[in-house]
């Protein structure tokens, strides 16, 4: 059988061969009504336009690069519903000459409009080009929020305001982060996009680094969504170091009910409350509150049930491929994608370390003690965060429940590393 | 003679390997200087006091929810206990209470067949208007059952 298909792609070969041989040698010229057109060159041509004729080394790294991530995706089962999209995105952006993507239509930060209505006409203008326009303004992180808000439930975070401290203090990685970038030689906008990976909110990072530095769209999505799929992995072993046995054990108090007025009250609060402070996180913490208020009004199932499965999922596989499709080989394979992976690491790590250090600190004037744990979900994530709280609660005591505990600081997180975005839009953009 | 000039050479080498290291070094340390680091600074901890800041105003006001809510909570509460007073069936519990003893067997009994014949006879309440509603719904293929059934294969 297999030497039948050798045989078989070998006849093919010679066959292509002897066809191309003779139409460059007998049928050199065919008119064809008033043109003359080379049988033999166009044959060429076609040749030289296929994706095989253009393969260079670094269209194969990244092809590479897309596979493993696809494996890792659907083997491993690192944020499927994310990667996959990101690394397909990125598998259709590096095969030559489909001109899916082409990164000359956003250069300077800026949409060339001009050139891309003439791509329209001359048909120059691939599809992850205009999917990616909803990037590049703005707009698919902030359907995203939406949906987000409508799933989260800041029950928790109402009944325990501390958690909001928590939130706080884990952005301390996206701010120390910062420094680092700027010793590494990336200039503040840059630093500031890299910076952001720490607040483990991938449509928050996207959403910064496509004003700030689009030019790292594609290392940082894959930085910032890799690193939150590892979560159980970088987390653990800094709350160990951080804790001893006996913080690892406090039970915390049941929380207290929250009434329905409240949840209704606060997304309005907040959303007032930050967009006067900065107005540059409005479009985020807007979002998130108006899913949320979707939600918790209790009048609006139908629009709540939509933002958080249809619509959601829509925008996330527009997200993701269109994502994917900025990570070009000239893009991504260069020293400062290596230097941003080291980076994002270092940024969840700290903003890890940030939120046990408060939580431990709060304990020495607090009389109800936080455990500790909690504190690292702060670092948005959710709610992976949170749940590597319970499972590091209950490793030291089997009978401590921390996970509606450890949900305050984790949707806090994401109050905060979205405030903290805004920070960063308004000084560095 | 040879040994001298491949050492000569090695020597060489080794200088110029020490000079760019150095060099390199030296370059690093200079790009390092040619940052603004003052700026660097005032960005890390601006921003960092402005996100700690904004949370901490939105944990006052989480406060001041809890405690507005609990007063209103507290208000509502008296009412509730204003209005149990007239309740006659309290009224029983505590007449019982005051005797020292729960409700008795035949109270509990007269107040089950009480409940149970109210709720029992709640569906006699009826409108007595009895209708059918007609349901028009216009032939689309969204809609169409047709669509949905399994053709059967005999």
């Amino acid at each position: 059988m297999r030497k039948k298909i050798y045989f078989l792609l070998v006849f093919l070969f010679l066959t292509g061969g002897a066809i191309a041989l003779s139409a460059q040698d007998a049928v050199s010229t065919v008119s064809v009504s008033q043109e003359n057109i080379s049988i033999a060159d166009s044959f060429w041509n076609f040749v030289h336009t296929m994706g095989f004729a253009n393969l260079t080394w670094q269209t194969i790294v990244m092809l590479v690069i897309s596979f493993v991530l696809i494996y890792l995706a659907i083997v491993k089962g690192f944020e499927p519903l994310l990667l996959l999209p990101i690394a397909f995105g990125m598998f259709l952006t590096n095969l030559p000459g489909a001109d899916m993507f082409h990164a000359s239509l956003f250069e300077g930060g800026h949409v060339h409009w001009s050139n891309f209505s003439e791509g329209f006409v001359t048909g120059k203008t691939g599809l992850l080009d205009v999917i990616y326009l909803g990037v590049k303004l703005g707009i698919y992180p902030c359907l995203i929020f939406i949906g987000i808000g409508a799933m989260t439930d800041f029950g928790p975070l109402i009944a325990n305001p501390k958690s909001l401290l928590l939130g706080g203090a884990a952005q301390l990685g996206i701010f120390a982060t910062y420094i680092g970038a700027v010793a590494l030689g990336f200039l503040p906008n840059e630093a500031g996009s890299i910076g952001i990976i720490g607040g483990a909110d991938g449509p928050t990072a996207i959403f910064l680094t496509s004003k700030l530095a689009p030019h790292l769209l594609g290392p940082i999505a894959v930085a910032a969504y890799s690193y939150m799929a590892l979560v159980p992995v970088i987390q653990p072993p800094i709350m160990k170091f951080l804790t001893t046995e006996k913080e690892r054990k406090i039970k915390m108090a049941q929380l207290r009910p929250v009434s329905r007025t409240q949840k209704i009250l606060f997304p309005i609060f907040v959303t007032a409350l930050v967009s006067l402070a900065l107005p540059a996180a409005t479009s985020l913490i807007g979002c998130l509150m108006f899913g949320n208020l979707l939600k918790e009004s209790g009048v609006a199932e139908r629009l709540s049930k939509t933002v958080q499965n249809e619509m959601m999922n829509i925008v996330t596989v527009f997200l993701g491929t269109s994502v994917g499709a900025t990570a070009t080989a000239a893009n991504f394979l260069n020293p400062q994608t290596l230097k941003i992976m080291f980076l994002g690491v270092a940024a969840f790590s700290l903003g890890t370390a940030g939120g046990v250090m408060l939580a431990k600190f709060i304990n020495l004037f607090s009389k109800n003690k936080i455990n500790p744990l909690i504190g690292s979900a702060g670092v948005s994530a959710v709610p992976m965060a949170a749940r590597v709280s319970q499972s590091e609660g209950q490793k030291a005591d089997p009978g401590n429940f921390l996970l509606m505990h450890a949900m305050g600081p984790n949707v806090a997180g994401v109050i905060g590393s979205a405030i903290a975005a805004g920070i960063l839009l308004s000084m560095l953009g | 003679m040879i040994f001298f000039f491949s050492n000569l050479y090695l020597f060489y080498n080794f200088t110029e390997i020490f000079y760019t290291q150095n060099l390199t070094i030296l370059n690093k340390s200079m790009e390092l200087l040619a940052i603004n680091w003052s700026n660097t600074f005032v960005v890390v901890g601006f921003g960092f006091a402005m996100v700690l800041v904004i949370l901490i105003l939105l944990v006052f006001l989480l406060l001041l929810f809890e405690k507005t809510m609990s007063a209103a909570n507290r208000e509502n509460k008296k009412k509730e206990v204003i209005s149990v007073k007239v309740n006659p069936v309290d009224s029983i519990s505590n007449k019982n209470s005051a005797n020292g003893g729960d409700i008795s067997e035949d109270d509990l009994a007269a107040i089950s067949t009480a409940i149970f014949l109210y709720f029992d006879e709640i569906h006699d309440k009826e409108s007595n208007i009895i209708t059918i509603k007609r349901i028009e719904r216009r032939y689309s293929p969204w809609n169409s059952k047709i669509y949905g059934i399994t053709p059967l294969n005999k």
